[in-house]
């Protein structure tokens, strides 16, 4: 079951990896769309005929940077639950990639308030003086997805340590 | 190392080679070279019970004790 969920997984990463690209590019060419569900994922309180479309190209290239470590992480997470599912547990490289991975998420889920923060920034830049805003968000997904990138961090460690034991016990006959 | 392995001696004694050995005791014959050469960290008590009871000998006779200052190979 174990292979399984891990390539099941591993292509889960491996589809998100190839088809984000190409989503962005589709929002890139069509920024109309792009900025429909900005407005409505944002929510903030813009006056959105002031927003120009080089604002909104702006975002665009700021979002790309932020869902960019996202897909690093997956990257990563995709080579080791490629070698979970070929039933290679422990390894060094597993272990580094899963790290990488905590590491990844740990930037993303920072990056994320920084990114509304900016987004409110450069939209509200065409604002009257006195109205343009800056605003921070940091909710409890962002505490969960920190905890979750910590709890990875311990499980690479185990990785290591498990792969020392796997080691060792093959010396013993 | 202080441990020897006297496999090889209790091989001669009981006229067993290698392979019929390594068969009858669960392991692969590159496991039981890397034993007779004692290049392993250990051996399993259920290995050695099986080598045991196939060249009826006791665990002394296959594993010696021999302090470094008297093993010039350690």
């Amino acid at each position: 079951m174990t292979r399984q969920f891990s390539q099941l997984i591993a292509l889960g990463c491996m589809t998100l990896l190839i088809t984000a690209p190409f989503i962005a590019l589709y929002f890139l060419i069509n920024i109309e769309l792009f900025a429909t569900m900005a407005r409505s994922k944002l929510g903030l309180p813009i006056q959105w005929q002031t927003v120009s479309d080089i604002q909104w190209y702006s975002l665009w290239l700021l979002t790309v940077f932020y869902v960019a470590t996202g897909l690093a992480g997956i990257y990563f997470l995709r080579r080791a639950f490629s070698n979970f599912a070929k039933g290679q547990l422990f390894n060094h490289s597993n272990s580094r990639d899963l790290r990488l991975f905590s590491i990844l998420l740990f930037v993303q889920a920072l990056a994320k308030p920084l990114h509304f923060s900016i987004s409110s920034m450069l939209l509200s830049m065409n604002h009257p003086a006195g109205q343009k805003m800056l605003s921070v968000s940091f909710g409890s997904d962002e505490v969960k997805v920190i905890a979750l990138a910590m709890i990875l961090w311990v499980m690479s460690d185990l990785l290591v340590r498990g792969s020392k034991l796997e080691s060792e016990n093959k010396q013993f006959i | 190392m202080p441990i020897i392995v006297n496999l090889d001696v209790m091989l001669a004694k009981r006229k067993v080679r290698g392979k019929e050995l390594a068969t009858e005791v669960g392991i692969t014959e590159q496991n039981l070279s890397l034993l007779r050469t004692g290049k392993v960290k250990g051996v399993r008590f259920s290995t050695l019970e099986k080598i045991c009871q196939f060249l009826e000998c006791q665990p002394g006779d296959i594993l010696e004790f021999v302090p470094d200052e008297l093993n010039p190979e350690g």
